[in-house]
């Protein structure tokens, strides 16, 4: 019992204690920090993580963002100073387990970007204010090709410039001021020159003089694979498409074409990135709202001119056209992040627009199990295509968002469920719309696949469907799905007269899955590589319902001896693939591959560890590797390397300003594995004719001699200028060369007129039907990647011809398709009986075969692929094996490089067909044979349904109203980019010593180690050069 | 995250039997200073489901289940203070909603500490049952039937769609409260006013702010006969951050269980309102309410034996016209108590509405072992 008297005592510290936890309980302020990193702890984390001590950190009670310091980019581009991560703060984030999935955001003044001399914290946010970074420094080339618009146009030699990040307490944006001055004594106009003085500069383009320019200002924005851009209004998710359909409506300069939108946001797995800006004066679309009619455009709107790859450009800002000496011009932008919807994004760019607002809210359940459905919410306006918003429903099926007031429909977008919607619904201001949305509830599809032994082997399961007949030779985008929606690509069989598209494509890694599926008539085919024949079954599955298959699948062909690898393939570490590594490496396992180089652009990924964690040591053993990634020099793969877990980007390397050679070097050397015994890296040069990608086109290699050069004419002039670019650059100290990549069969050989010839006014010289396309110089425009590499060999090298996938997911892009069939030794084509040695001193010695179904052997005197033999007459056999979905028919043996035989194979020997040849050569020679199919290899393959974004589209569209037609000198004739996929495969070569003298005589003359001659082409004009002049004018 | 809710059916683990009450006043001279009693339960089960031939979990785990491994013990210290600890080690954790296959592991159950301050005024302390669910007023090795009844235990993935019960489970708080146990004659009063976090039943921590309350008036009755009368408010945050939804559950029940001669009756009704603060929209309802029956056969005093129906209904959500769930059940029960020993034989007839409709009748035969 408490005494009376002991009340009074006890009040006072009852009353301090309960104040005590009233102060305790009470919310204080959100504050705002900027720091340099020191610790790992303070790092993001997350798929696209790159951030690293020295960096720095700007946070806050919502969200924090990494700015990488200065120096060699680490991201994509070349310089440090960009916003590198970003992400929600998140309760169990300790500098691993954060979620960004931003690659890069940087900004750029028209093609120009900063290369930072100074980062520095400008405010800490102690004082309860904003937490800032400033990123000072002088302009830099992104791209070098280019140089020639940023110096004539922005002119940045005499301009400073800086980027300063702000992060408020409290906001989930980051708030972007970006600051070019004057640094000159004159003044600085913009665009810099007038557009005849870019003849000048080499740029003698017909009705330039008559242009008026005009130098966009913004920021380029690389998203991570796993986010998918979104722009409100018909674009929706399908951006990349607008925008290249917005060419189409162009009115040219001064206006740069693209895509006007409100905001530009995107969706991801659990956070989201957006772009927006504040109402300003020198708002860029808003200057040229004439000439972007029919497009709305508002004191807010951004231009999209292109999304190329990851990157998306993002231009907002039309500087003044005069800047006075020591005068500044900023702009602003916000950046945004949310919780994975375009919603979470809208609703802060509401708030930073003054939007008036309503909400709306509710939960989405399975109408079966009513459990919530996470899943994607699309909010359309009233009527016609808009699209406003997409809201991504939470486990619970939980979502809200805000909406400016009026009238909407909504409709489910869920891949593996039956659609539903739309349905119409009103928010007003300041209230809450709320519904209760019923899904129905997908299907199920459970495989188990064995080989003939009755084992489970690790497989993969297409599901293949049927469209309406009445839509046939219809653009299936129009009808079987929305990329504006954001649903699934189904990919279809690319032919008029079929229906047949791929549902979905899962892999079963250890030969059972189970996996959503809509409900309809289906067929499963279920695939293990080319060496097992397809096995397909039919179902009919209900809403709710599962179907349950057991498939044994047939061996098509024996490898003894052979085992099939990958060289070229990407991961969630390459900013441009969303496939985490246990996805990847399953997909590898599925599609019968026996060895992978893991080869992420600018980043070393080693899957071992995978492969032991999903339990497939059985089936599939792998290197780490790289993909050295430049921007111009073409991209070049080496493995395997030395795996340093400690550093972000699993080792240390830097690309920039290298020459070739120097990369070969640091892949070979500075990157190879320290352990006793070890391999020396192979070099292996992709895709050396992939537009603007391949080393071979970036030096201009010449199709008939394999020398490097400078193209003549305009296209001289966009051609990258530093001393690394130069021909004496280029080198041929590669050990492979990446023959066939992909289902990039229209890169294979070299192109030929099409026969007949398509109707329409060419340039001279006239092409000729069924000819090689050629220049005014007789060289082939579209030199092939096969014609190259016979050029090599007659000069003596010997590369090794490799077959990649340069897999990124999965669909569309399946690996081991191409692949590389590597000799490892009699009995030894098996986990665990072979080595890494066994396989790169496979491939050093020739012994691959390069293929994407057909598996054909070459023997010469009995001696296979990569070996020399001597003798005047010597026997060839071929031997060409397949799959029933890759049959060939056709087959052609080349003897140092011509042709001697090209003969029909067969239909009835179509999977398995045998040939002699007795050879002729009148010299030491080589020979190769190569078997081809004209069958299309859908549904276990999708076919090239979609071309690749040509870097020459967006050229051509930003120079809308001038004739640029020197750069086309084809006249638009070039090979299709958009095909049926037909079985390939190719040998590595026989050398002959015709003579038996001992001594392989190479039929053109060697190259000289890592240097070259100049091809007789008139220098190329010095930009830089001349630029200099032009200063000194202003001054 | 669906923390802050047992959202899953009724862990197969049911609550623990009951001991006899705790702190009751109890003459000084009898009473040692220190006392603990021991007690624990195994509960095996095997069951056949029919296969639905559409739905690949409902009916493809026939087979032998470990309802209960219980163990734990009470403890008195003096006059005031009682505690009671208790784990078991079948408890079913499943990785996601509809999962087939669980896994078995050893969790906490009853974790309190009883403190006796005034005559019938016991202050509780720990992680406990509310005084809420009339299924749970009787112990597992007293139920009739093998299971709890369908509001009270939900649907298992493996019987059928899976669905959350109405009973909100143990949770950590704080109670005033008092129950006199079965007394010999006559009726006993009592009551439970809790507090407690109201987030899941393994949660740590509360998910909020904000408690749930409950109060409940239990009259006791003769030969474990009782009516309870209970309601309850929860407010609860779901969902991670930094997207949490806030909802509110309101929750009422009722029930009895008498005993008339070889007669057991018994029967319980819970009903639940549900509105939610963030996501909008109108409130949901749900409701479920039981009753049933045995006789107990006159054969053998040593071995009494019981023959039993039960009905079950569940209506998981007024907002969802289809999820109507019905259950008919036909149970016996043979008692040998002499070696602590039952044995249960149940057959389900369940009846979904028709856009929900599985082919998902049970058999289940259940042992008992009880210390």
């Amino acid at each position: 019992m408490i005494r009376r008297g002991a009340l009074p005592a006890l009040a006072g510290p009852v009353a301090l204690s309960v104040l005590a936890v009233a102060a305790c309980s009470t919310d204080v302020a959100p504050r705002a920090r900027a720091d340099r990193i020191s610790t790992r702890e303070q790092l993001i984390g997350g798929p696209k993580a790159l951030g690293e001590i020295g960096d720095f950190l700007l946070e806050n009670d919502r969200i924090h963002v990494i700015i990488e310091d200065k120096g060699p980019g680490r991201g994509t581009t070349l310089f440090g100073g960009s916003l590198l991560d970003a992400d929600l703060v998140r309760p169990n984030a300790d500098g691993v387990r954060g979620n960004d999935q931003l690659s890069e955001l940087l900004p750029t003044f028209l093609f120009e970007v900063i290369e930072p001399t100074q980062v520095t914290v400008v405010s800490d946010g102690s004082d309860g204010g904003p937490a800032s970074v400033a990123v000072r420094g002088v302009g830099g080339d992104l791209i070098q090709s280019l140089a020639v618009l940023n110096t004539g146009l922005v002119f940045p030699p005499a301009l400073e410039f800086e980027q300063l990040y702000s992060l408020a307490p409290g906001k989930s944006y980051v708030e972007i001021t970006t600051t070019i001055t004057n640094t000159s004594d004159g003044q600085h106009p913009l665009p810099f020159v007038d557009p005849p003085a870019l003849a000048d500069l080499g740029l003698d383009v017909p009705g330039l003089d008559q242009l008026e320019l005009s130098v966009p200002f913004g920021h380029l924005l690389l998203f991570g694979q796993e986010q998918t851009a979104f722009a409100p209004g018909k674009a929706g998710f399908n951006l990349r498409f607008a925008v290249e359909d917005s060419y189409a409506e162009s009115s040219g300069f001064p206006a740069f074409p693209g895509i006007v939108a409100d905001f530009l946001a995107s969706r991801g797995s659990g956070v989201s990135y957006g772009v927006t800006v504040p109402p300003q004066p020198s708002n860029y679309p808003s200057a040229f709202r004439e000439l972007y009619q029919p497009q709305a455009v508002k004191p807010t709107s951004v231009l999209l001119p292109f999304v190329y790859s990851a990157l998306t450009g993002v231009y907002t800002a039309k500087p003044p056209s005069v800047l006075e000496p020591g005068a500044s011009f900023s702009y602003t932008t916000f950046f945004i992040i949310g919780r994975g919807d375009v919603a979470s994004v809208a609703d802060v760019v509401y708030r930073l627009q003054s939007t008036p607002t309503g909400v709306l809210a509710g939960r989405l359940l399975d109408a079966q199990s009513e459990q919530g459905v996470a899943t994607s919410l699309l909010i359309l306006a009233a009527t016609g295509d808009d699209i406003v918003s997409q809201v991504q429903s939470d486990d619970r099926g939980a979502f809200h968002m805000t909406l400016p007031p009026g009238d909407y429909r909504y409709r489910v977008i869920d891949d593996d469920r039956p659609p539903a919607g739309p349905v119409g619904f009103t928010v007003r201001e300041g209230q809450t719309t709320s519904v209760q949305i019923q899904v129905a509830a997908p299907a199920r599809l459970a495989v188990i696949a064995r080989d003939e032994t009755g084992q489970p082997v690790p497989a993969r399961v297409t599901v293949v469907g049927d469209f309406d007949p009445a839509d046939a030779g219809r653009d299936p985008r129009d009808f079987l799905y929305s990329l504006a929606a954001g649903e699934r690509t189904r990919a279809t069989a690319f032919d008029s007269t079929s229906t047949r598209y791929i549902e979905r494509m899962v892999p079963a890694p250890t030969g059972r899955v189970e996996a959503e599926i809509r409900p309809g008539h289906w067929d499963v085919v279920v695939t293990r590589g080319p060496e097992y024949q397809a096995a397909t079954r039919s179902i009919d599955v209900a809403s709710g319902a599962f179907a349950a298959l057991d498939v044994t699948l047939e061996r098509a062909y024996a490898t003894d001896g052979w085992i099939a690898g990958d060289f070229h393939l990407h991961s969630i570490n390459s900013p441009d693939s969303e496939l985490a590594l246990p996805d990847r490496v399953a997909s590898l396992a599925a599609e019968g591959l026996e060895f992978a180089a893991a080869t992420d652009h600018n980043f070393i990924t080693d899957y071992g560890p995978t492969i032991a964690r999903l339990g497939l040591e059985r089936f599939i053993s792998a290197v780490p590797g790289l993909e050295m990634t430049t921007f111009e020099m073409g991209h070049f793969n080496g493995y395997p390397l030395r795996f340093d877990p400690g550093r972000t980007r699993g080792g240390v390397f830097d690309w920039t300003g290298r020459t070739p050679q120097e990369l070969f070097d640091q892949l070979r050397v500075d990157l190879a594995p320290t352990e006793e015994g070890a391999e020396q890296p192979i070099v292996q040069v992709n895709h050396p004719r992939d537009g603007f990608l391949g080393y071979f086109n970036a030096y201009a290699v010449d199709p008939d001699t394999g020398d490097p050069g400078i193209p003549p004419g305009l296209r001289g002039v966009f051609t990258p200028y530093g001393d690394e670019f130069q021909p004496d650059a280029f080198s041929w100290d590669f050990d492979a060369y990446e023959l066939a990549n992909g289902k990039r069969l229209e890169i294979l050989h070299t192109f030929r007129a099409p026969d007949p010839l398509p109707p329409g006014d060419y340039p001279d010289p006239q092409p000729v039907a069924g000819e090689i396309v050629v220049d005014a110089e007789g060289k082939a425009l579209f030199p092939g990647q096969v014609e190259d590499w016979f050029v090599l060999l007659d000069r003596g090298l010997r590369p090794t011809a490799m077959g990649n996938s340069d897999s990124h997911g999965i669909l569309f892009e399946e690996p081991g398709f191409a692949r590389s069939m590597v000799w490892v030794g009699e009995g030894k084509d098996a986990q665990g009986a072979f080595t890494t040695h066994d396989v790169m001193a496979g491939i050093r010695a020739h012994h691959v075969i390069v293929t994407n179904g057909p598996f054909i052997e070459l023997t010469v005197e009995d001696q296979p692929a990569g070996s020399d033999v001597s003798g005047g007459a010597p026997i060839a056999k071929v031997r060409v094996r397949a799959p029933d979905w890759a049959k060939v028919d056709r087959l052609r043996l080349y003897l140092g490089g011509q042709i001697v035989s090209d003969e029909p194979i067969p239909p009835e020997s179509a999977t398995d067909y045998e040939v002699v040849f007795t050879l002729t050569p009148d010299r030491d020679d080589w020979v190769v044979a190569e078997a081809t199919g004209s069958a299309s290899m859908f549904p276990v393959l999708s076919m090239r349904e979609f071309e690749s974004l040509d870097a020459d589209v967006i050229l051509r569209a930003l120079g809308a109203g001038i004739d640029l037609s020197a750069l086309n000198p084809s006249g638009g004739l070039k090979p299709a980019k958009t095909f049926v996929v037909t079985p390939y495969a190719i040998t590595n070569p026989v050398w002959i010593d015709a003579d038996g003298d001992g001594n392989w005589e190479p039929r053109l003359p060697p190259p000289p180690a890592r240097s070259r001659a100049h091809r007789d082409h008139a220098a190329p004009p010095d930009v830089r050069a001349v630029f200099d002049r032009l200063k000194e004018d202003v001054q | 995250m669906d923390a802050a809710r047992p959202r899953s059916p009724a862990p197969a683990a049911s609550p623990s039997d009951r001991a006899p009450p705790l702190a009751q006043p109890a003459p000084a001279a009898d009473l040692p200073d220190f006392a603990l009693l021991p007690f624990g339960y195994i509960r095996v089960q095997g069951s056949v489901v029919q296969d639905d031939p559409n739905v690949a979990f409902v009916g493809r785990a026939d087979g032998i289940e470990l309802m209960n491994a219980r163990a734990g013990v009470d403890g008195r210290l003096g006059e005031r203070v009682g505690f009671r600890l208790s784990i078991d080690g079948a408890v079913d954790e499943r990785d996601q909603v509809n999962d087939p296959n669980g896994t078995l592991r050893v969790a906490l159950r009853d974790a309190f500490v009883d403190l006796h301050v005034l005559p019938r005024v016991d202050l509780r302390a720990g992680r406990a049952e509310p005084m809420f669910d009339p299924e749970e007023i009787v112990g597992d090795t007293r139920r009739q039937f093998i299971e709890r009844a369908l509001p009270s235990r939900g649907v298992r993935p493996t019987d059928g769609w899976e669905t959350r019960s109405l009973s909100p489970g143990r949770s950590l708080g704080v109670a005033v409260r008092s129950d006199p146990g079965p007394p010999a004659s006559g009726v006993a009063i009592g009551y439970e006013i809790a507090a407690q976090n109201g987030a899941d039943e393994f949660a740590t921590d509360n998910d909020n702010d904000a408690l749930a309350v409950s109060a409940g008036l239990l009259v006791r009755l003769p030969a474990d006969g009782f009516v309870l009368v209970a309601g309850r408010y929860n407010p609860r945050t779901e969902g991670e951050l930094p997207f949490q939804q806030d909802e509110t559950d309101l929750q009422g029940s009722a029930g009895l269980g008498i005993q008339v001669g070889p007669l057991s009756l018994g029967g319980g009704l819970m009903v639940e309102r549900t509105s939610f603060e963030d996501t909008g929209g109108p409130a949901e309802q749900s409701l479920g309410a039981w009753g049933q029956g045995l006789v107990r056969l006159p054969l053998s005093p040593d071995a009494p034996f019981a023959l039993g129906y039960r009905f079950g209904y569940l209506e998981p959500s007024d907002l969802i016209s289809t999820d109507r769930i019905m259950e008919h059940t036909g149970g016996a029960v043979w008692q040998l108590p002499a070696w602590h020993l039952r044995a249960l034989l149940n057959a389900t007839l369940v009846v979904e509405q028709a856009a929900r409709d599985l082919s998902n009748n049970r058999v289940e035969a259940a042992l008992e072992v009880s210390l």
